[in-house]
């Protein structure tokens, strides 16, 4: 299932981010920019959130002997992933831009109009993120309320 | 006695869990509660007072840390904050109740700046009021957002209202914005936020604490605008509406003998009464630092008023110092 796979290369970039994140000099840029924000949803939403997804379409149609709808199953998919891509790339670049401003002694204001656009760049990955997992409730739901039972599944 | 783990169940749970206690004693218990006794406040008065407290309980429910952190880092690019924070600033804090714990105000994304000395570099509660109320009727730039319902919106004003002057574009209807109860408390706890002074024998191990006084901490005039001024007077110096005046055409800042603006910079300014009141920044700034925001304004504002030194300052300083020794 291809969620598994993201949440697996999710695991892999997450921590050896978390490790680059934790040296000394790094850590004298990134720390309390939207770069930790970046991480945190990297490795709880990349890893986390996909695995579980992962699980509940792998387990869901064995308990029930229903499928979900593959279209919305890759729907829920590709807006999920681009939407977090987007989200923390764009968190990625302000905020190391955040922390070169602040390392410059620049006033804090600047550093805080710098952000805009990247903001605005997180708030249109989040609408994705949001929008796959109404897609995901929808899909679910369609899924348990069908009367069709596929009968592959009984072994 | 059976000493064979595979076999003896109850013994291999037993030395899971001394070994777990042992180990949490000796690595998280031991050391917190040895810090608990060494370290003190910095002032015997460093308690809260209750209206403090409540604002204090405000500024959590409002979640402030989430944006705001409280430790500046021993680090030049946090000097602007204040001096580097040490284990003492924060020993007053206790946590409410024993099935509570000790509130998260250190923060750990500085999306806002750092409020540990947030008392003194914004030491102005009528800002703080405007600021709250609407953060862009200040700072155009900001993006907090507006806390305005921790204000009142009323058709009369009673003797005890504090009445906040939002300029019309930022007032959410046509009524007159008074204080709320609660932006009165925050407002209180925000002004408490002021770090004391640190010797080394506060300290449990004498590590050198970056103090703002003994170095420059700014490298141009404009950083300091930037940092005490521009919040009131605005970046382009024009000021806020009818709360704080313009630079811009001030008959004071274009004068040439620059004494009367040193006097206000060093003393603070409430003589009139349709503005805000300024603070006094001697304390804050030194002469040089002072000169150099002065020179700041005077090129940019001034219409080509002479620029002040360093030593004019310096000699107002002393004499103010001895006007006021004489009065006690």
């Amino acid at each position: 299932m291809s969620f598994i796979v993201v949440a697996v290369i999710f695991y892999f970039l997450g921590s050896f981010q978390g490790s680059l994140q934790a040296l000394r000099s790094t850590n004298l840029l990134w720390h309390f920019t939207d770069y930790t924000i970046a991480h945190s949803h990297m490795t709880m939403y990349g890893i986390i959130t996909f695995f579980l997804w992962g699980m509940a379409y792998g387990l869901a149609p064995r308990l029930s002997g229903k499928e979900p709808n593959t279209f919305l199953t890759n729907m829920h998919f590709w807006l999920a992933l681009l939407g977090l891509i987007v989200y923390s790339t764009s968190l990625i670049i302000g905020g190391t831009e955040r922390g070169m401003s602040w390392l410059a002694d620049k006033p804090f204001l600047e550093s805080v109009s710098l952000m805009a656009p990247y903001w605005l760049w997180r708030s249109l990955g989040g609408a994705m993120m949001f929008a796959a997992h109404l897609i995901f409730g929808w899909n679910m739901y369609r899924m348990f309320k069908t009367k069709k039972i596929i009968s592959s599944y009984e072994s | 006695m059976n000493l064979n783990f595979n076999t003896n169940h109850k013994l291999l749970f037993i030395s899971v869990f001394l070994g777990f206690f042992i180990l949490s004693m000796l690595i998280a218990v031991g050391p917190a509660s040895v810090m608990e006794y060494n370290i003190k406040p910095l002032l015997e008065s460093d308690e809260m007072n209750p209206q403090q407290k409540r604002g204090f309980q405000v500024y959590i429910g409002e979640n402030c840390a989430v944006c705001h952190t409280q430790q500046v880092r021993p680090l030049k690019m946090d000097d602007r904050f204040g001096r580097a924070s040490v284990p003492n600033d924060f020993a007053a804090m206790k946590p409410s109740s024993a099935w509570m714990m000790t509130p998260n105000i250190l923060g750990t994304a500085r999306i806002g700046p750092d409020l540990s000395n947030v008392g003194e570099r914004r030491g102005n509660e009528m800002w703080n009021y405007l600021h709250l109320y609407n953060p862009r009727s200040v700072v155009e730039e900001s993006i907090m957002p507006s806390y305005h319902w921790l204000f009142d919106e009323v058709d009369e004003i009673s003797e005890e209202n504090i009445v906040v002057p939002v300029p019309k574009e930022y007032n959410r209807g046509d009524k007159t914005i008074v204080v709320g109860q609660d932006a009165q408390d925050l407002v209180a706890y925000l002004m408490y936020l002021k770090q004391p002074p640190v010797t080394p024998s506060d300290l449990i191990r004498n590590r050198s604490i970056r103090t703002g006084s003994s170095q420059m901490r700014f490298s141009s005039g404009k950083q300091i605008y930037g940092m005490y001024c521009a919040s009131c007077h605005g970046g382009d110096g024009k000021g806020v509406g009818s709360a704080y005046p313009s630079l811009k055409g001030s008959s004071v800042l274009k004068k040439s003998d620059p004494s009367d603006m040193i006097k206000i910079v060093l003393q603070g300014y409430n003589g009139n009464p349709q503005y805000g009141k300024m603070p006094a920044y001697g304390g804050m700034l030194t002469d040089s630092e002072i000169e150099a925001v002065i020179n700041y304004t005077k090129k940019a504002w001034g219409e080509g008023a002479k620029l002040t030194t360093e030593e004019e300052i310096n000699k107002l300083r002393i004499q103010l110092k001895d006007s006021t020794d004489a009065d006690k």
